[in-house]
């Protein structure tokens, strides 16, 4: 086993990986930007390499720094953590010429998953079923059509050069193909210098369902089930589940196999995770490999009891898997919420700064991931995740209770963050059916934003049956407001070290329309 | 002391007093009482009807504060009545100067417009970035740009006036 790392990482990820390693017994080399001198993973590790200043691309991307940071304070391994350099292939390599381990899959594996048309064809060779369709180029409407027949109704049309839904049509009968083929081969060309578009089958209302592996570099593969991840905003993932809310023993089974098959075709060692989409009918098409640890992680080791951080140290140490897949059990459930700093009430407008006050939820099946602490300033350098809030409970319903309970029991202050938007969706009906897939948060936004009036449309006067949390909110304004003012309270002392000039206005200032 | 209290949005003509732990709030020609305590520093406990709710006031960067009760953020803000004067003027659109603010502590990535440009309603003038985010601060409405204060690749905080619009 090792004896020291350097996490090649920060935040919540670089204090999951130095916990990890202390309880291996591991010395843990932090790297640290200018902006985190004073952040929490420098604080936890047992010795920290300043590596350049606060952009990521003058700091936590520099490969070489972070190599010679390596070799400088005589670690072994580098453990990438996610983001940053995780995925990148030479980064792999160079930390392989270097002749230290690379905490993750070897640079080959990296480069072969990478491509999506490789790892597609990986996929398929290894018997797992992908989207249907083809990414050559259309020829012309008819050849358009011929395609969409042999694929099945409703198809997707891309361009073949882009991303970002420019030139995307959903086709759901021939009648459309005509008007489509054109119109998105010239949107195709505006946005891409390119027309070439290709044809998928489209798939309803999928769930974007991934399945945890751990594989060895003796050729033993596990899978640990799966993770629900179809709450998804911006093409980012929210809230994770663990099982997925179907929880389908036969479905788990069926793609658990194909994820082995998967990782077997690449040759893979490390810990990874295949991603697949699911339709309503439960069919199931390989989306992705993401050869690196997931930040959703921490459901998959709730419910299965396994650590995935210390198995991936193990196995990049050439250890044995410390488990079969016989000893893979599922128990109860577990979700997982991203705290961002992020403003839910305007739009996630990113809300980096000071925090003034920080409370954590604690108490049965509570975990947080938290990468803060009360004092540190959110740097604006970087992503805006501070903490993952994860609950378990022996069934889905107790897992989303809990998760209620810690959320209420969660308070950042100082910046805002996205827990007020997480209490919502928990109290969503459609949310706690469980019935969702990838559209949900859309359909979310859409309700509130019905049910939720613009600040002008709201009653400007108090109405009788004001509430008891405005009551109190009341209370504590006055009373607090009173204090710095000097007045009105004969038990508590008035503050001069808080103005009345701090109190301004509240609500949205006309000025500060964004996007 | 008499205050004029704005709770999510709504104003209230209120009349506070604390004496040993106890609050009494009146408006709306109702009496109010609640059994307030700070166990920790600026947490507090107030009872209200046999209710218990956890309290902050959060003060945040952009001048804005929030009280939080139980977990969910209201917007707050409190005048003194005999001092009303010191209330920030309500005159938003339509009139006069209009500030165009940071909305996040952020880097100018682009600075759309120059000093003495026509702006129409809603056009984009700054480009902030923060956390791999773009935003496009906007004039609220037409007018002229009379001023631009920052520069690209400068760092700015939250609630610092970027631009002027007149």
């Amino acid at each position: 086993m090792f004896k020291k790392i350097l996490i090649a990482n920060r935040g919540e990820i670089a204090v999951r990986l130095i916990r990890a390693c202390h309880d291996l017994g591991i010395a843990a080399v932090a790297v640290y930007s200018d902006a985190d001198r004073k952040a929490l993973h420098v604080r936890l590790a047992d010795e920290a390499c300043h590596i350049g200043e606060s952009p990521a691309a003058q700091s936590y991307l520099v490969g070489e720094k972070i190599i010679d940071a390596a070799m400088k304070s005589g670690a072994e391994g580098i453990h990438p953590g996610y983001g940053f350099l995780s995925e990148r292939e030479w980064f792999a390599r160079a930390v392989e010429d270097s002749g230290l381990n690379f905490i993750g899959p070897s640079s080959a594996s990296i480069e072969l998953m990478g491509d999506k048309t490789n790892a597609r064809i990986a996929a398929e060779k290894a018997g797992a079923p992908i989207v249907p369709g083809t990414t050559k180029a259309l020829t012309d409407e008819a050849d358009a059509k011929a395609v969409a027949e042999k694929i099945g109704y409703p198809v997707m049309m891309k361009a073949a050069a882009g991303g970002g839904g420019k030139g995307m049509r959903i086709i759901r009968s021939s009648d459309e193909i005509g008007a489509a083929f054109s119109m998105a081969g010239a949107e195709a060309l505006s946005a891409f210098g390119d027309a070439s578009v290709y044809l998928e089958k489209y798939i309803e209302r999928p769930r974007h369902i991934e399945i945890q592996i751990a594989a060895d570099k003796f050729g033993n593969v596990v899978h640990l089930g799966e993770r629900e991840c179809s709450i998804q905003r911006r093409h980012q993932k929210v809230i994770e589940e663990c099982p997925a809310s179907f929880n389908d023993a036969g479905l788990r089974a069926r793609m658990g196999e194909a994820a082995v098959r998967i990782t077997r075709a690449a040759n893979y060692h490390s810990v990874g995770t295949v991603e697949f989409l699911v339709d309503a009918d439960r069919n199931f098409y390989f989306l992705e490999m993401n050869t690196r640890l997931q930040v959703e992680h921490p459901v998959t080791e709730i419910v299965t009891g396994v650590d995935l951080v210390r198995e991936q140290i193990r196995i990049a140490a050439g250890e044995k898997l410390s488990f079969t897949q016989e000893d893979i059990h599922w128990k109860g459930s577990a979700i997982e919420c991203r705290i961002y700093a992020e403003d839910p009430a305007n739009n996630f407008l990113p809300s980096p700064g000071k925090i003034t006050k920080l409370r954590t939820p604690s108490g049965p099946g509570v975990r947080d991931d938290s990468g803060v602490y009360e004092g540190w300033e959110v740097p604006i350098f970087y992503d805006p995740m501070i903490s993952k809030l994860v609950a378990w409970g022996s069934t889905r319903h107790d897992a989303v209770a809990k998760m209620k309970r810690a959320l209420s029991e969660y308070h950042v202050g100082g910046i805002r963050t996205t827990i007020p938007f997480f209490r919502e969706v928990l109290e969503d009906e459609e949310f706690v059916s469980g019935g969702i897939d990838t559209g949900y948060i859309g359909r979310f936004m859409e309700r509130r934003k019905a049910a939720d009036p613009p600040p002008a449309e709201m009653p400007q006067e108090m109405p009788a049956d004001i509430d008891n949390a405005g009551l109190a909110a009341a209370f504590v304004t006055a009373l607090s407001f009173s204090r710095q003012n000097g007045s009105a309270s004969s038990s508590t002392e008035s503050r001069a070290d808080q103005q009345s000039s701090k109190w301004k206005m509240a609500g949205r200032l006309t000025a500060l329309n964004s996007r | 002391m008499k205050l004029e209290l704005i709770i999510g949005g709504r104003t209230i003509d209120a009349e506070f007093s604390m004496s040993d732990g106890t609050a009494l709030l009146t408006f709306d020609g109702r009496t109010h009482e609640a059994d307030i305590s700070e166990p920790e520093p600026d947490l507090f406990v107030a009872i209200i009807d046999g209710k218990v709710h956890r309290c902050t006031i959060d003060k945040l960067p952009s001048g804005e504060t929030e009280a939080v009760i139980n977990g969910k953020r209201i917007p707050v803000a409190a005048y003194d009545k005999k001092h009303l004067s010191s209330k920030p003027g309500a005159g938003g659109p339509g009139s006069g100067k209009i500030s165009l603010i940071a909305p996040m502590p952020g880097k100018v990535v682009k600075v759309l417009l120059n000093q003495g440009d026509e702006v129409a309603a809603n056009q984009g003038v700054i480009i902030v970035e923060a956390m791999k985010m773009q935003n496009e601060v906007q004039s609220p409405r037409s007018g002229k740009v009379i001023e631009i204060k920052v520069t690209e690749g400068q760092t700015v905080n939250s609630g610092e006036v970027m631009a002027v619009v007149e």
